[in-house]
């Protein structure tokens, strides 16, 4: 079985990513490596972010350089601080940037991904917990309504330092789950960042409050399995990940 | 979509998209094309070779020419100019050394404005560069000017002075279908041609006595 190589463009002080995408793909029956390529980043601010991703040409070079399969532009707030449906631009640029220099890769970011998988389980209704201050996490909310979901419910846990956002207990993350108001909602995205870390706590609130739970990194995860045409098939973190499970009675 | 009642018609294509040539002086090409010219640049990319075939870290810059059409470059670094750089030819190819002025302007770009005072300027902005305008020239048809940008491509601007006509373009089918024909012989010759066109004419003469449309009569 040949590997599949999975290029990540992750910010400097984020060690989720990086840790949670390979215990999900290490579960989805291929074998897959990782590599990646980082843009400096400290604070979660509107300026940092605009600074972030002015390094994302010379991460591409990098992640070309190693033959990747597929590139995820693993920093959602990046892309979304930037303004409705960016990931459409962000995701063009680094694929022409990868097929001018000959590369075949597939190119993700966690924002598309996000929205994909949304859309693959027709969740219109969304609740979303988020690290972010609130002004991000407001500019997050419109995001998404621009791409057509409703967004009833959403809690912010104003944490701005980035390494500390990797910090997050998951009690803190569930708590704000369970604050929210989850009546009528299609989905909760729990962690709509990839730096809060919650993979453990998934299929826990698919369980506790009955409806699809879904993360950043499942997100990303699905949309590089669908972007690489392989099954979504990956025990424990929630429905999503088992869209291509054989149906058991 | 297409609608079965309005198929699209045959022929497609809008113009350039871009025409790309390599450089190896980017410097001096973005002042000619953007300082001199006043071309936006519009787009960019940073790559490397990672197809089948080994090659250099490249850029690949555009500038706006217009009409939504694109003249772009690679620049390769650190890759060499081949051949004898005295010799005729520009930054892609070098020809040997007497080939005649002819040949090697033949392969040129040639970009459209609208009338005389915009021609006129492109003429100024250039005369005052260190490229200045090396030939204007009028046929019944066009006014254009010329010059060599840094890489030694040839550049025209032009204007026309009226419109093709249909007539014209019936007399260029024929031309060419001549051409081809001859072409494909031995030994090519324009009286061979002429001789081959007016065959074509007395073929075709027949058809053409059927009602044409008012502007080809």
């Amino acid at each position: 079985m040949s590997i599949r190589r999975i290029g990540l463009i992750v910010p400097s002080s984020n060690v989720t990513v990086e840790t949670e995408l390979p215990q999900l793909l290490g579960r989805a029956g291929n074998v897959f490596s990782f590599h990646s390529s980082r843009m400096r980043l400290h604070a979660v601010t509107p300026e940092e972010l605009r600074a972030m991703n002015a390094q994302r040409e010379r991460c591409v070079l990098e992640l070309g350089d190693a033959g990747v399969d597929a590139v995820l532009y693993a920093c959602l707030v990046a892309i979304m601080a930037m303004g409705p449906g960016h990931h459409r631009d962000a995701e063009f640029r680094i694929a022409e940037q990868l097929g001018t220099g000959g590369s075949e890769a597939k190119v993700l970011s966690s924002a598309g991904s996000l929205t994909r998988a949304l859309t693959d389980i027709r969740a219109s209704r969304v609740a979303l917990v988020m690290p972010y201050l609130e002004p991000l996490a407001r500019q997050v909310v419109a995001y998404l309504e621009a791409e057509g979901f409703v967004i009833p419910q959403w809690a912010a846990l104003e944490v701005a330092d980035n390494a500390a956002v990797g910090c997050i207990p998951g009690d803190r993350v569930m708590a704000a789950a369970r604050s929210l108001d989850l009546t009528g909602v299609d989905a909760l995205v729990l962690s709509c960042c990839v730096q809060m870390p919650s993979l453990d706590l998934i299929q826990q609130a698919e369980d506790e409050f009955g409806l699809p739970v879904l993360s950043a990194a499942t997100a990303g995860a699905y949309s590089l399995l669908r972007a690489l045409e392989l099954p979504v098939d990956i025990p424990g973190a929630g429905s999503l990940l088992r869209a291509d499970s054989p149906v058991t009675v | 979509m297409t609608d079965n009642l309005t198929p699209k018609p045959v022929h497609r294509v809008r113009g350039v998209d871009h025409a790309a040539f390599p450089t190896f002086d980017p410097n001096a090409t973005v002042r000619f094309y953007r300082d001199v010219l006043k071309f936006p640049v519009v787009h960019s990319i940073c790559a490397a070779g990672w197809g089948p075939e080994k090659h250099p870290d490249f850029i690949h810059f555009f500038f706006d020419i217009g009409g939504g059409d694109r003249l772009a470059f690679f620049y390769y670094f650190g890759w060499e100019p081949a051949g004898d750089q005295e010799a005729p030819g520009d930054a892609w190819a070098r020809l040997p050394m007497d080939t005649p002025v002819f040949f090697k302007n033949s392969r040129h770009i040639a970009l459209n404005v609208a009338d005389e005072e915009d021609l006129l300027e492109y003429r100024k902005r250039l005369d005052e560069s260190e490229w200045p305008v090396e030939m204007q020239v009028m046929h019944e048809t066009i006014e254009s000017i010329y010059t060599h940008d840094p890489n030694g491509y040839m550049l025209e601007i032009t204007r026309q002075l009226r419109p093709v006509t249909p007539q014209e373009d019936l007399d260029a089918q024929l031309t060419i279908e001549a051409l081809c024909d001859v072409a494909a012989g031995e030994h090519p010759s324009m009286d061979q041609l002429l001789n081959r066109k007016a065959e074509l004419i007395v073929e075709r003469a027949t058809d053409w006595e059927q009602p044409q449309p008012k502007e080809l009569v």
